[in-house]
Formats: structure tokens, C-alpha cells, sequence
């Protein structure tokens, strides 16, 4: 299945420095598969969301998918 | 009043400990009286400062069910053993006093440089009782202290107030905190401003301030304690000057605010009054926004390399004084997105006004979206508002709210008294629009994506706080305490609360240290830096039971003013899902932020029916004397 997925900031360079692409993963793969593909660092910490709503790595994917990643926000003053 | 202390000779005396100065100023200001106490060192190890001086001083003297705003509130002000220290993060203190606002527990921390020169001029805190007749001034240094008149200062902006003041003081860098307008007319969230820029923001200190006609505290000080091991803080300084581009480049580069998009697209970004989160020009109100367009430099905190405060300057169609510095992300998003506005010269102006009046902009900035959606609902019309179209998105009807609550002027004098009162006097169903625990506005981070944070918001003693909280979006483990499995976002069983339990102790460290939440330090570097300044043969354990003190404390000062187990809430806004967007399928549950506080409250060794600490609690804090003022 075809999937597109967009990166947003410093996550971008898991997509070689581009802004969106075009995936093929396989039917029945998840979040968790996509971030293997691109090669997450287990330290780091992304946020997900698919057809914008919030999502997690345990979300499964389909045909089509818009998928967005970015960093978490945290606090501030 | 004039106090002159003759132990104070601006050198260190041989005897003097490390880290602090063994001396807290107490003021009457309806005796016109000053003085100064020396607390024993088990005090101040027992305590720190901050947060946990600020509830010591407030169980022992304040009588339950007292007036926030009359002379019976003592007003503190607590740096801690750390503040003025040399090394980054120590430039804060904390403000507390019953706050207006809440009726609660009222504690406030800021930054600048303030703190620091309290410390360097001979005391560990200021503890205010009474009420002046006319208005007054206090004037410390080098361990003096005077009650000065301050009636021509009354109803001055902040900037020319601190100008008169250092004229009159003949200290031409004299550090000043201080209330405007909105501090003298006692607006419920009028805050305290240290040097012109920043904000003791939260839950009306400035109002309490502002009841004891007090202006300002300006303070001179060339002295200051000695530290027990000077080169280990500096080793420390280095280290983070070797890494500051890998821990704070961002904020080095940007300060707070540099992630807009990113909040739009998870749907915390706080949209028309909490309601929606569409808000496709999120980037034109961003801190890179301002970097292009308005940023004129970036200034720094006592001692701090990471120079995150903005400071910015507009000429037309606003004219933005840079004296006053530039907006924090809270106040972006609360005059931006949260009233629908994405006019950056707009936002910068209004929070130019808030420090010249001295406001909170958190909660003024949710006081005015509160208002537009009464608006937009016809509960407030043309004839309430003065003829102003008080729809969401008006940048100049926004603008002129911050005016007239500041003055206390038409429509501002109810506004001013917060969300909460505010909807109950409008009645016709405008509670539900208030978005606000205990009485304090909800900052600009939303529940419905973390919900860690939203137990926080319930059972905090300030209310509604997002510092020192659990930001679940970017906390999910903590294996260095033990929680080594991340805990998922969306989770808000057991787990997630030992998370928050865990994440908010430590946090909480920093208010009674005090130490800045912008700086990267780890938990052993705390430790560090609480040896090399003290001098202390000191431990995380021992670090974090100061901190889990202050917390019981705290929330004994709410139980003993009768708050109970149902005051521990979220506001209805946040149990219904965003209108669109991220987050518009999800909302928090009730029954499980009911299941998680009963968990909290089990956690923290607390009943469960008010969620009081116990008497054992207590006695393992090593502070039976609380479980006597609550009659266990």
C-alpha cells in the first residue's frame, strides 16, 4: 500500500531532507513499522498523526494514508 | 523605617555559612516597622527556600479564612539556597502569599536578576505583613532596609516608576519588582515584575501586593554568601557552555514559542477559548516570526548563557517599547491563537501592556477569550462592552480589554476579577465558558492531548499550572527513577500517575532551589550544584523529600482554608472533544481523572476523601507541626 508521509522541522532529515514522500509499505504495517523504515532513534521522542488525529505507534495503517510527524512539544513560560 | 544591620558589612564573615546568609527580612507595613530574623541551619536544610519557605511562613502566620486582599496576607518573597549562586538557572525567586484568585495556596517564580541581588544584599527572603496607610517603597541594600513614601510613584507604569526610584536611591542599577495599575486597583491577576521583563505571572500576587500599597522593592547588594565549592561550579558552567547548542540551542536561538506548527498540529495549541484548533496561520505568531520581523536582541537571566528572554520593538501600527521585553509562548498563544488573533504587532503590544500594568497574561489573555465567546453567544452585548464588537479575531478589541482591565474601566472592572467571577455574575450559562481551575486560568496546554498534565491542573495547589507539571507529550519514561517502560500518551492509569508523581517531585525541586526549568541540568548536576553551594553532604533522596515537603505543605495551607477532594477538577471544556481537528475525537473521562486522582492521592500517602496528607505522611517529612495546624 502506498502511504504519504509529511515531516515537519528537524524531522525532516529522516526523510533525506525533504518535506513529504511517497511510501510503500506492506498491508497490515503500523506506525511502529513506518518509524523502523525511517529509522527513529529509540531515545528520541515523535509525535504522530494520521488524516490529522493523533496517533500512536500501534495504529495501523491504510491505502493512502496522510501521515505527519513531528517533535512533542513540552513546556514553557 | 530605617533598619541598619551592623553583621552586614558587604565582605563574607568567616562565620557566615555557605549558600545563604542566615538572615530573612520581616516587614509590618502597618507598624512602618522592619526587622530582621535569623532562622537556625536546620531551617534552612530543612527547607530550602522557595516554595517550601513560602508555605512554612503562610501555615505559621496566617489564620484560616482570612481576606487575600486585607491586611491580615503576608506577602513573601523566597529565593533559595541556590539563587545568586554563580551558575546558570539561580537568577529566580519565588512570590507567594492566599491568593485572590484561587482563595488557595498562591506561590508565582520568576526570573531576571532580582532574586540574585536579594541574596547578594544579605537576606534570604522578604516576608511581608500588614498594610501601608499611603502608599510605600521598600529599599534594600547591603543588608539595610527602608520604608520608603511612594506617592508619587502610585499610578505610574513600571518603567517610570524604576526610573524615579533609582534616581531617588542613587543606585543607577538598582533591581526593582513591582506592580502598575493593575497591582494598585487590585486586579485578581495582577502579577509582580522583576526589572521591567519578567513576570511572578501567576494567581494575583501583584493584586495582594497591590492591597498593602506596596510599589515596588528595589534592591542593591554587593555582598552575598560564599559558595563551599566555587570550582565545581565552575566546572559546571563550563560544561554547559560546551554544550549549549546540542541542550538549548533552540532556545538559545528562538526562547519559548518556537514550536507553533507543531502545537497546531497536535492540537495543544490553546484555539478560541480552548474550543477549536484550527489555526492555519499559526507560524505568523511564532517565535521564528518574531525573530524575522519584530526581534530587536536577546537578553539573558543572571548568570545565563542561553539568553532565551526576546526582546522586541514595533514602531507602527502599535508603538512596542523594548524596555518591557517581548512575549513567552503562554502569552503568544493566549492574546494569539486563544482569542482567534494572529496579529504579531497586536500580541507584542499587549504584552507590552501587561508589564507596564503589571497583569498576567495567561490569564488575562483567557479572560478576554472567555469574554469573546460570551460574545459570540449574545450573554455579552455592544451595550456590556461599550460598543466594542468583542469578536474572536479583533486584535484592537482585544487590546482594548487589556486597557480597561488593567484600569478596572466598564466592562474590565468585571473582567478583572477573573473567569470564574466573571461567568457567575454574567450567570445564563457562561460557566461553561469559563475555563479555569480553582479560579485560575488554564495555560496553553491542553488535557485533552496530555493527561498527566490535566491531573496536574486538578490537584495542584495553585491550580491550573503547567510548570513543574508532567508533560506527558515529552516525558513518557523516567528509567533513572525507576520508570524504565514509556508510559503511552494516551494512557492515564497507575502508570501514568506514578509518572506524574514521580516527574512532579523532582520538578518541584526547582521552585524551592530555585533553579530555572530552561536550564539543561540533569539530576545528578542539581546534586552537584546543591553540594558545591552549600557545602552540603547532600543526596537526590534528601533533595526531593525538601520537595515532596513543599508539596504537603502546600496542599495542607488549601485543606486547612477548606479545599476538599471535589475542588481537584477539570473545567467541562476539556471533557468534550476539540471541534475539529487533532484532538476531536478525544476528550478526558471523567471517571478515570476520578480513577487517577484516588491513585494520586494513595501515591502521595494522602486520605482519600479530601485528599489531605496524614498524620504519618507528614511525620516521615520530618514536620509534625503541619499535622497539628490541621488538627490530625
Amino acid at each position: 500500500m502506498k502511504i504519504h508521509v509529511k515531516a515537519y522541522g528537524i524531522l525532516q532529515r529522516h526523510l533525506r531532507n525533504k518535506k513529504e514522500v511517497e511510501l510503500c509499505l506492506e498491508q497490515g504495517s503500523t506506525i511502529a513499522t513506518l518509524f523502523h523504515k525511517l529509522k527513529k532513534p529509540k531515545s528520541e521522542m515523535w509525535m504522530v498523526s494520521v488524516n490529522g488525529k493523533i496517533a500512536n505507534e500501534n495504529t495501523i495503517l491504510n491505502d493512502g494514508d496522510s501521515i505527519s510527524i513531528f517533535e512533542p512539544v513540552g513546556g514553557g513560560k | 523605617m530605617l533598619l541598619r544591620n551592623s553583621t552586614f558589612n558587604g565582605l563574607v564573615n568567616a562565620r557566615m555559612p555557605f549558600g545563604y546568609n542566615k538572615q530573612i527580612l520581616r516587614v509590618n507595613l502597618s507598624r512602618n516597622t522592619v526587622r530582621i530574623e535569623r532562622p537556625s541551619r536546620f531551617f534552612y536544610r530543612r527547607y530550602f527556600g522557595g516554595r517550601a519557605i513560602i508555605a512554612y511562613y503562610l501555615l505559621k502566620e496566617l489564620r484560616p479564612g482570612i481576606d487575600p486582599l486585607g491586611p491580615r496576607n503576608t506577602l513573601i518573597f523566597a529565593p533559595g539556597v541556590v539563587t545568586g549562586a554563580p551558575i546558570p538557572g539561580s537568577g529566580r525567586n519565588s512570590v507567594g502569599a492566599k491568593s485572590p484568585l484561587t482563595g488557595a495556596y498562591g506561590e508565582a517564580e520568576v526570573g531576571g536578576f532580582w532574586g540574585a541581588e536579594l541574596k547578594h544584599a544579605g537576606f534570604d527572603g522578604i516576608v511581608i505583613a500588614g498594610r501601608a496607610k499611603l502608599p510605600v517603597y521598600l529599599w534594600v541594600h547591603d543588608g539595610e532596609a527602608e520604608i520608603r513614601d511612594a506617592q508619587r510613584l502610585w499610578g505610574l507604569d513600571i518603567g517610570d516608576s524604576q526610573e524615579i526610584i533609582r534616581k531617588e536611591v542613587g543606585e543607577r542599577l538598582a533591581r526593582t519588582a513591582q506592580i502598575g495599575k493593575a497591582g494598585e486597583r487590585m486586579v485578581r491577576f495582577a502579577c509582580i515584575i522583576n526589572d521591567l521583563k519578567h513576570a511572578a505571572g501567576r494567581v494575583g500576587m501583584g493584586a495582594v501586593m497591590g492591597s498593602k500599597k506596596l510599589k515596588a522593592i528595589a534592591i542593591r547588594g554587593h555582598g552575598g554568601p560564599e559558595m563551599a565549592h566555587p570550582e565545581k561550579l565552575k566546572e559546571l558552567t563550563r560544561w554547559l557552555l560546551d554544550n549549549l547548542e546540542q541542550k538549548a540551542g533552540r532556545m538559545h536561538k528562538y526562547g519559548t514559542g518556537a514550536m507553533m506548527t507543531e502545537g497546531t498540529l497536535s492540537g495543544n495549541l490553546p484555539t478560541r477559548n480552548f474550543r477549536d484548533s484550527e489555526f492555519p496561520s499559526s507560524k505568523a505568531i511564532s517565535a521564528q516570526t518574531i525573530k524575522e520581523r519584530v526581534r530587536i536582541r536577546m537578553e539573558s537571566c543572571y548568570f545565563c548563557p542561553i539568553r532565551c528572554k526576546k526582546v522586541v520593538q514595533v514602531k507602527k501600527p502599535y508603538a512596542v517599547n523594548p524596555l518591557y521585553g517581548g512575549p513567552e509562548y503562554e502569552t503568544l498563544a493566549a492574546f494569539g491563537s486563544n482569542c482567534g488573533i494572529d496579529d504579531l504587532k497586536a500580541i507584542c503590544k499587549a504584552h507590552e501592556l501587561c508589564q507596564r500594568y503589571t497583569l498576567d497574561t495567561i490569564s488575562t489573555g483567557c479572560t478576554i477569550a472567555f469574554a469573546m465567546e460570551c460574545f459570540e453567544n449574545k450573554l455579552l452585548t455592544k451595550k456590556d462592552t461599550d460598543g466594542i464588537d468583542l469578536t474572536f479575531g479583533n486584535p484592537e478589541a482585544m487590546l482594548q480589554m487589556v486597557e480597561m482591565i488593567a484600569k478596572r474601566e466598564g466592562i474590565g472592572d468585571l473582567l478583572a476579577e477573573g473567569t470564574m467571577r466573571a461567568a457567575e455574575k454574567i450567570g445564563k450559562g457562561a460557566e461553561k465558558f469559563a475555563v479555569h481551575v480553582k479560579g485560575e486560568e488554564v495555560p496553553m496546554h491542553d488535557p485533552r492531548l496530555k493527561r498527566g498534565l490535566g491531573l496536574g491542573y486538578a490537584v495542584k495547589p495553585t491550580g491550573a499550572e503547567h510548570m513543574n507539571n508532567l508533560h506527558d507529550t515529552w516525558t513518557r519514561d523516567l528509567p533513572s527513577f525507576g520508570i524504565i517502560r514509556r508510559v503511552p500518551l494516551e494512557d492515564f492509569g497507575p502508570r501514568k500517575v506514578r509518572l506524574y508523581v514521580y516527574k512532579v517531585i523532582y520538578e518541584i525541586i526547582k521552585n524551592c532551589l530555585l533553579l530555572c526549568d530552561f536550564v539543561p541540568w540533569n539530576e545528578n548536576q542539581i546534586v552537584e550544584i546543591v553540594r558545591a553551594v552549600t557545602g552540603w553532604n547532600s543526596n537526590l533522596w534528601e533533595i526531593m523529600k525538601v520537595s515532596e515537603r513543599s508539596i504537603n505543605m502546600a496542599r495542607a495551607f488549601n485543606i486547612r482554608e477548606g479545599f476538599t477532594r471535589k475542588d481537584d477538577w477539570l473545567p467541562d471544556r476539556f471533557f468534550h472533544p476539540q471541534t475539529s481537528g487533532p484532538l476531536s475525537d478525544t476528550a478526558v473521562d471523567p471517571r478515570k481523572l476520578e480513577n487517577a486522582k484516588s491513585t494520586y492521592y494513595g501515591m502521595m500517602g494522602w486520605d482519600q476523601k479530601k485528599g489531605a496528607p496524614t498524620r504519618a505522611k507528614l511525620e516521615e517529612l520530618d514536620i509534625p507541626w503541619v499535622a497539628d495546624e490541621l488538627n490530625l
